[in-house]
């Protein structure tokens, strides 16, 4: 079955054919600039086979974007999807699996919308056009947060009133699922251990968002974002964990505009605030310039790295007899600092890094030391794939029936 | 020497005194309207004339000192302008403290008044641990940091920890986690006697949640809340502080106690979420020291640490390598007691106190 994954991005659409089950990728791609003109047009960069191009179209909308990427598909032969799957980022509860979408599914969606204003919308929309340009190619949705519906409620509940918790809804989701789920899934396998007996803590540190993930018997147990992917770690522009007081603190600093206390704490804050300078964690770690300026960038790292370490040692201390640590996308994979830092002065949780194999890295990876008994993996994460395994596995029944 | 402890609380007074062995000579406690300025009197109408001769200094409990205040202040004109400072960093807790110790000294003219801030342990608390990720300019501006809110009974938890060790014969605990069971509970990591993380924030707000306090919470919570005009700021700092934590857990109010013991299904909620919370500041605390040596339970539900240790022992002795030995010290002594201890050190640091006529 030939599967086409798209990963809605705010002004962007990432998309992947895949043959399933085979795991055979045929093309893959991204439409870029979606949206009113810019200064550039809008095009899509692509690959079908081995052979990269970039198409100029102009795309006003994740609808003109998906329309462009079928046709595209569809000039060459054998590249026409069977199967449809979309990428969401926050399902809520009401889309706590993956579905097959049908008029019951849509209704969901519309529910859940604003719970991830920036992501959800575009997913839902080009889900939406999708539907209407091709009703008999069926379709799944897969939500980032359905790999945490296992988080059990000692985990999810906040110490709020009762009508915050049930009437507003508010409770730890957990993000980046389908990226935990991927390298869980793969450092078990490796390890050849079955998925229902594997415990481990993924490290999902990307160059934007990061999460720790919790792992029992290969389900998510704790996730280190919660409501919204705003809390947990120091990120690239996200502040992570903040004081309930000193949000407060800054709503009355900011007159009470919520709005932009929210767009501070979302896009100005994490690394980039701490640093002045850069949102990205590699400038602060290898810093430059001068001497306050490369001490801002000490204290950028330290403040990152230290958040780090204390949400592993609670994630190892949670899952219990871990067998593994997992790190992936792309700070995880590719800057053995962190992962050196983080995992130092860790024996306590049987928790040794092999220094030079951490360095000469090639993912997948496993950099622990002969002795330690917790393996440290470094895995390439791979969410297309997880979303086209999570669709075949909903399809399959029915293709087969 | 003799040392008389204040302690205001929300309706009630307690006044202790303790001679220079650290022994309790009385205790009571006094009710009163609450008001900061009329605690001087209401102690001083308690205390006959007889006995305010017979002490030498008073020592009251000062819930925030900043990074100011490292060790106790004597209170007088220069400590008041250096508070006053400070002010805008937690402007109730400083505020009270400044209206008690002045009707204190203005009742007990004679007497030196100091003033024993529970934030002066952390201190040196690091930056990696006392900043949040957001720009360290703003933070130094508006005197943004992480600073715990049990110091004495964390600094305590220091000295009962090397008194257990010395007793039981075992190697020094220079890898401490001090759980300090309060109504706003507090954990703490310390290595050599300081403070390297605490669960408690800028506020008592953060960390594990309390008999009436959230712990706890992703931002943006509350963020929509004041967003969708539900609540507002004002509103949801009650929410924060007074109407969630346990209680809001359990339906109605209850001690930390009740709800570690949980003894009936009605706080299984509160019960299993507070214990998770703790299992994973635990887990970071150990993070936080690179190993542990001991766990020092404290504060006025102290003893139920004994259920705690043994849900504890459970999870660690899943968690860390069968060669990690830690040791577990119960500190029931209240917290006045606490308090007086620096007070007669610093008098006897001080030399004979001069007889009082």
């Amino acid at each position: 079955m030939r599967v086409l994954v798209f990963n809605c991005g705010s002004s962007s659409l990432k998309f992947r054919l895949l043959d399933m089950p085979a795991e055979r990728e045929l093309a893959g791609g991204e439409a870029q600039r979606i949206g009113p003109p810019t200064a550039l047009p809008s095009q899509i960069v692509y690959r079908v086979g081995d052979q990269p191009a970039t198409r100029i179209e102009p795309m006003a909308n994740h609808a003109d974007a998906l329309s462009a990427v079928m046709r595209l598909l569809g000039e060459t032969p054998g590249m026409v999807p069977e199967a449809v799957a979309h990428r969401l980022v926050h399902g809520g509860s009401r889309l706590d699996t993956d579905r097959q979408v049908d008029e019951a599914v849509m209704r969901d969606l519309e529910a859940v919308r604003d719970l991830a204003p920036i992501h959800n919308p575009p997913a839902i929309d080009t889900l939406q056009a999708c539907r209407s340009a091709f009703p008999d190619l069926p379709q799944v949705v897969v939500s980032d947060t359905a790999y945490h519906r296992t988080i059990p409620v000692s985990a999810a509940t906040y110490a709020l009133p009762r009508f915050m918790r049930e009437d507003l809804g508010f409770r730890k989701y957990g993000f980046h699922g389908i990226s935990h789920q991927y390298v869980v899934t793969q450092a078990a396998a490796m390890m050849g251990i079955p998925l229902e007996r594997f415990h481990a803590v993924s490290c999902h540190l990307g160059s934007g968002g990061a999460s720790l993930c919790a792992v029992q018997g290969g389900r998510s147990v704790d996730n280190t974002m919660g409501y919204s992917p705003l809390q947990g770690l120091v990120m690239s522009t996200r502040s992570g964990d903040l004081d309930p007081g000193l949000t407060l603190r800054l709503l009355a600093h900011h007159g009470g505009d919520a709005d932009r206390v929210e767009s501070y704490l979302n896009r100005k804050a994490g690394v980039l605030g701490l640093s002045g300078r850069s949102a990205d964690i590699r400038d602060s770690l290898n810093p430059s310039g001068s001497i306050p300026v490369q001490e801002r960038a000490q204290t950028t790292s330290q403040v990152y790295l230290w958040r780090l370490r204390k949400y592993l040692g609670a994630y190892l201390t949670v899952v219990g007899r871990a067998d593994a640590i997992i790190f992936t996308d792309t700070i995880g994979e590719c800057v053995p600092d962190v992962r050196e830092a983080v995992c130092a002065d860790m024996e306590c949780f049987g928790v040794r890094m092999d220094a030079r194999l951490n360095r000469t890295v090639h993912p997948p990876c496993d950099v622990a030391a002969v002795d330690s008994r917790v393996r440290i993996w470094v895995i390439l994460t791979n969410e297309e794939l997880s979303i086209a395994r999570s669709a075949f596995r909903v399809l399959a029944p029915s293709c087969a029936a | 020497m003799k040392v008389l402890v204040v302690m205001a609380r929300h309706q009630t007074i307690d006044v202790s005194w303790f001679d220079g062995m650290k022994v309790r000579l009385d205790g009571q406690s006094l009710p009163y309207d609450g008001d900061p300025e009329s605690v001087g009197r209401v102690v001083h109408e308690r205390v006959s004339s007889d006995e305010s001769r017979a002490v030498d200094a008073i020592v009251t409990r000062a819930r925030y000192g900043g990074i100011r205040f490292r060790d106790l202040a004597v209170w007088n004109e220069a400590t008041d302008r250096a508070l006053e400072q400070i002010a805008p960093e937690a402007p109730l807790p400083v505020g009270i403290t400044r209206a008690q110790a002045a009707s204190l000294q203005a009742a007990f003219p004679d007497l030196p008044v100091w003033l024993a801030f529970e934030t002066s342990f952390f201190a040196d608390l690091p930056e990696r641990e006392a900043l949040y990720g957001l720009d360290p300019v703003f933070m130094t501006e508006h005197r943004i940091r992480r600073t715990g809110f049990h110091g004495w009974y964390h600094r305590a938890a220091v000295h009962a920890a090397r008194s257990t060790a010395r007793r039981e014969r075992s190697r020094t605990w220079s890898r401490i986690l001090s759980i300090c069971l309060e109504p706003r509970p507090e954990l703490a990591a310390i290595r050599d006697g300081r403070p390297v993380m605490v669960t408690g924030g800028m506020t008592p707000f953060e960390g594990l949640p309390g008999e009436s306090s959230c712990g706890d919470l992703d931002p943006s919570i509350l963020l929509k809340v004041v967003d969708s005009g539900r609540l507002g700021p004002e509103q949801l700092n009650q929410v924060a502080g007074e109407e969630g934590g346990l209680q809001a857990l359990a339906g109605g109010p209850v001690t930390l106690e009740a709800v570690i013991r949980c003894d009936h299904a009605g706080l299984e909620l509160a019960h299993t979420v507070w214990m998770e919370r703790l299992i994973r500041a635990v887990g970071a605390g150990i993070a936080a020291l690179g190993g542990l040596d001991g766990v020092v339970f404290s504060g006025r539900y102290a003893g139920a640490g004994r259920w705690l240790e043994i849900g504890l022992r459970e999870r660690l002795g899943q968690a860390l390598e069968p060669s990690v030995m830690w040791g577990v010290s119960y500190f029931s002594e209240r917290l006045d007691a606490v308090l007086a201890e620096p007070a007669i050190l610093k008098l006897m640091a001080c030399g004979p106190v001069p007889e009082r006529t």
